[in-house]
């Protein structure tokens, strides 16, 4: 076991995540000391109006109808993105045809700036959730379908050959060693797709909706209202953070071979 | 010279005749081997020599169905082979154990998918279990490969290409990144094993010491383009560590002819 | 290759952070005002004398500057990018509210008779204010006369309007669009485009009601719907020449009053809207120029209630500075 792991040490695992957030802590005293010197609750807002706009979104309901609404479209147009996008993904990698035939379309539509095209689903399915999950869907799926790609393409041919000396069919090579060898990768597609699914989901958010974090940050500043502002930004770090790290942890569990590939 | 006459041995496991095997096309190409014709008994331990470039890999996937020739014929039972199958079972040089399956389930691989098709019997655990007696490796069973060491490794590729119980078993320089000591176990183990069981086996090698100790019959390839330089029987008892006591003429007698042959092979002259 | 000096990287930063911090360019030059607006929104006199140049010559010559949303206007007259600039009242209370330092001194569009109506589709069923529950109504700005008093009328006639319906922004000019492909049930649109519903749409969309029938707004005589804010800092140091400014201003309302088919002929030219000519009242009761105060003060009261304003009083100071417009019109 290396040292550092969880259980191996607990004081040292305390002492690394105090260093973590020294630069949090440090972040949050010059923000301070900045807000106190300008003096002006529009520009900067001191730590405690934000905290205190938090409280009172939280009192009024509107965080946690808010959180609910924006985390609900994220993670709608996640799965979605993921489910076709493993699938494709594995197929493109393992079958020169499907390469073929979807290669060019992706590499096409990949650069089209999905946030450019925010008004235009708005458009067309309205200022619903659906308008929503379809850009994150249209955002997210790349880096799914493209990290999958990579991973399958990089399975050795000496696994391939070994489940083949086995008796493996073509299926059962598909899911039993080149979907399982591609799992690490396939994960850091997926991480991406996390964060792109969030950049799409405030954007528009911003541009329609009637709840969510990112309708709240428009709501806020056309009332001139910083303070919440700062506190939604605040709850979306939150948001982002955490469903990283679950992404992360669920990464290490379930591919914890590849963590460790070089001890 | 390859070839088996047939009054000689009962029964041949494999047989190429007329392989050619030519990678890439055109003035790019290079011809790995040419003009084989070899036969595979049952039971014998073959083992395959030569420089390195010679093809000797290329003719055991050739022998595995996991290439094709450019020209001849591989043959098992008289069946024309078309691709690779759990009868001819492969051992890789870097284990290619599956990383994210334990010991015990990369053991039973080849076993499950038999029993999932309903090909064979579903009592893979008994087998697994014996396996893991015999590899010595009953304490590692829930391990994965990354906490194993080479040696430890090996072992559990060997049992698991052994747990479909392949008609031949293939290896392709299978000790070549070990350790001077795991490797001298390995090898004793696996003569025993093979001389137990007789399993027919292929194995590929560069070592003049390896062939020497575990062959019961050594092929000589030269080197590029790969042909039979010369097929040497051998006629001393599988396990033969004891040769300094036992035979040591004619044990030393080998390792020189190899070493001969290995010499002119590496030159290029062939007969 | 050699290291930089020790003392370049901190000097470098503290460069940095001092030009981050410092006033930025577009700084005030002179005697010119410069004032932020939106160009399609309903200002009659400062369109007309921007199309007949009155504003041009110093002292208080205007500098255009156009802006989208009147959030955006204070926080540029906030940041020192403007002097004035033209917003509803509701972001003028809000920004009061803040403690930033403007003042409003004149009006630049009111009107009497409320009668910004909102419409919803002749066939959709809806009958009353009540019949919103769990409909999307689309306003102009949030924040903006539109969006305030329909919270009333929602709120008066028991809707919630946080939790019963959904309030999105809506260009005025995308709403009837809107209502048509159903992303809207209901829409705000000033007095100058309900009749469209009848010529343009053939009476696809209704009247649902209307600022008239809004309790609490009903009993009002007046509503300023854009009036123009300057900054304190402006009106310290250059107040000639804002009286300036405001003198041309105030004469260009009294020739509009004066000639109202020629100025309504040129604010339609200037605006690029073709129906200000169809209005019937189209400059609304403020020939001085002045904010209705009472009027604003009515805002006050509801915007605290929905919980836009957190305080009733803002200080010492007045809500409105009408000094200047009345040192003019005393012939000062």
């Amino acid at each position: 076991m290396s040292t550092g792991e969880l259980g191996a040490n607990s004081w040292h695992w305390a002492g690394r995540a105090m260093a973590r957030s020294y630069s949090i802590v440090a972040v949050l005293l010059l923000w301070e000391i900045l807000a106190r010197a300008l003096d002006n609750v529009l520009f900067l807002p001191g730590i405690g109006a934000v905290v205190n706009a938090l409280g009172e979104l939280a009192r009024s309901g509107e965080l946690s109808t808010d959180l609910a609404s924006s985390s609900w479209r994220a993670l709608c147009g996640f799965f979605i993105a993921s489910a076709v996008g493993i699938p494709l993904g594995l197929a493109m990698g393992s079958f020169a045809r499907m390469d073929d035939f979807w290669g060019n379309l992706i590499s096409l539509s990949f650069p089209i700036p999905k946030i450019g095209l925010i008004p235009l689903f708005i458009l067309w399915l309205g200022i619903g959730d659906t308008s929503k999950i379809a850009v994150i869907i249209a955002g997210a799926i790349y880096p799914v379908i493209m990290n999958t790609y990579s991973g399958v393409k990089g399975t050795p041919r000496y696994l391939v050959w070994s489940a083949q000396t086995l008796g493996a069919s073509t299926l059962e090579l598909l899911y039993k060693v080149i979907l399982p060898h591609a799992l690490p990768f396939i994960f850091a597609g997926l991480r991406l797709a996390m964060g792109i699914a969030w950049i799409l989901l405030f954007a528009a958010e911003m541009v329609a909706a009637t709840s969510g974090l990112g309708f709240r940050i428009l709501y806020a500043q056309r009332l001139l209202d910083t303070p919440v502002v700062f506190a939604s930004l605040a709850m979306i770090a939150v948001l982002g953070f955490a469903f990283d790290r679950l992404l992360y942890y669920l990464s290490r569990y379930a591919c914890d071979w590849y963590f460790h590939r070089n001890v | 010279m390859g070839v088996i006459p047939e009054q000689a041995a009962p029964q041949i496991v494999l047989q190429c005749r007329g392989i050619s095997m030519r990678f890439g096309k055109g003035s790019d190409s290079t011809v790995a081997l040419e003009q084989i014709d070899l036969d595979v008994a049952r039971g014998e331990f073959l083992v395959l020599l030569g420089p390195s470039g010679c093809g000797k890999s290329t003719l055991l996937y050739l022998m595995a169905g996991l290439l094709l020739p450019t020209t001849g014929t591989v043959t098992m039972g008289g069946e024309l082979i078309r691709g690779p199958s759990p009868r001819r079972g492969v051992v890789f040089q870097d284990f290619a154990l599956f990383p994210w399956l334990t010991v015990e389930d990369n053991i039973r691989f080849g076993l499950d998918l038999a029993v999932q098709r309903r090909h064979g019997p579903n009592d893979g655990g008994r087998v697994v279990l014996e396996l893991v007696k015999t590899m010595g490796l009953s304490e590692f069973q829930r391990h994965k490969p990354h906490q194993l060491s080479g040696g430890m490794r090996q072992r559990v590729a060997i049992a698991r290409t052994l747990a479909p119980d392949p008609e031949v078993m293939l290896m392709d320089e299978p000790f070549g990144s070990l350790d001077a000591q795991t490797r001298a176990a390995l090898q004793r183990e696996l003569a025993a094993l093979a001389q137990r069981t007789g399993k027919t086996t292929v194995f590929v090698t560069h070592s003049i010491e390896e062939a020497a100790l575990l062959a019961s019959r050594v092929v000589i390839l030269s080197r590029r383009p790969g042909r039979i330089q010369r097929v040497l029987p051998v006629t001393m008892p599988r396990l033969r560590w004891n040769w300094k006591t036992e035979f040591p003429a004619e044990y030393l007698q080998l390792v020189s002819d190899l070493e001969a042959a290995l010499a002119e092979a590496t030159v290029g002259s062939t007969t | 290759m050699s290291k930089p000096p020790g003392w370049l990287t901190p000097t470098l930063l503290v460069l940095t952070l001092v030009a981050c911090f410092s006033s930025p360019a577009g700084a005030q030059s002179g005697t010119e005002i410069r004032m932020g607006y939106n160009p399609v929104w309903s200002i009659p006199f400062l369109l007309i004398g921007k199309e007949r140049g009155t504003f041009e010559a110093p002292p208080g010559q205007v500098k255009w500057v156009t802006f989208v949303n009147p959030n955006q206007v204070i926080e540029a007259m906030a940041a020192g990018e403007l002097d004035a600039g033209g917003i509803t009242p509701a972001h003028y209370l809000i920004a009061l509210d803040k403690g930033l330092k403007m003042t409003a001194v004149a009006i630049l569009s009111g009107w009497s008779k409320p009668t910004a109506s909102y419409m919803v589709r002749t066939d959709s069923g809806i009958q009353t204010a009540q019949d919103l529950r769990g409909k999307i109504i689309g306003v102009n700005n949030y924040g903006g006369v539109f969006d305030i008093y329909l919270r009333q009328m929602l709120d008066k006639n028991g809707v919630d309007p946080k939790k019963d319906v959904k309030i999105v922004e809506v260009p005025i000019a995308n709403i009837y669009q809107a209502l048509s492909t159903k992303q809207i049930d209901a829409g705000a649109v000033p007095v100058l485009f309900v009749p469209l519903a009848e010529t343009k749409f053939k009476g696809q969309f209704k009247i649902l009601f209307d600022f008239a029938d809004v309790p609490g707004i009903r009993e009002r005589p007046q509503i300023n719907q854009l009036i123009l804010a300057v900054t304190d800092d402006y009106v310290k140091k250059h107040r000639p020449a804002l009286k300036a400014f405001l003198r041309r201003y105030l004469d260009v309302v009294r020739w509009g009053y004066a000639n109202p088919a020629e100025a309504t002929a040129l604010w339609a030219k200037a605006s690029k809207v073709d129906l200000v000519k169809a209005l019937p009242d189209p400059f609304g009761p403020n020939t001085d120029a002045k904010i209705d105060v009472p009027a604003l003060q009515l805002d006050i009261e509801i915007m605290h209630r929905y919980g836009y304003l957190k305080k009733i009083e803002f200080g010492a100071r007045p809500l409105v500075d009408h000094s200047i417009l009345d040192e003019i019109l005393a012939g000062r």
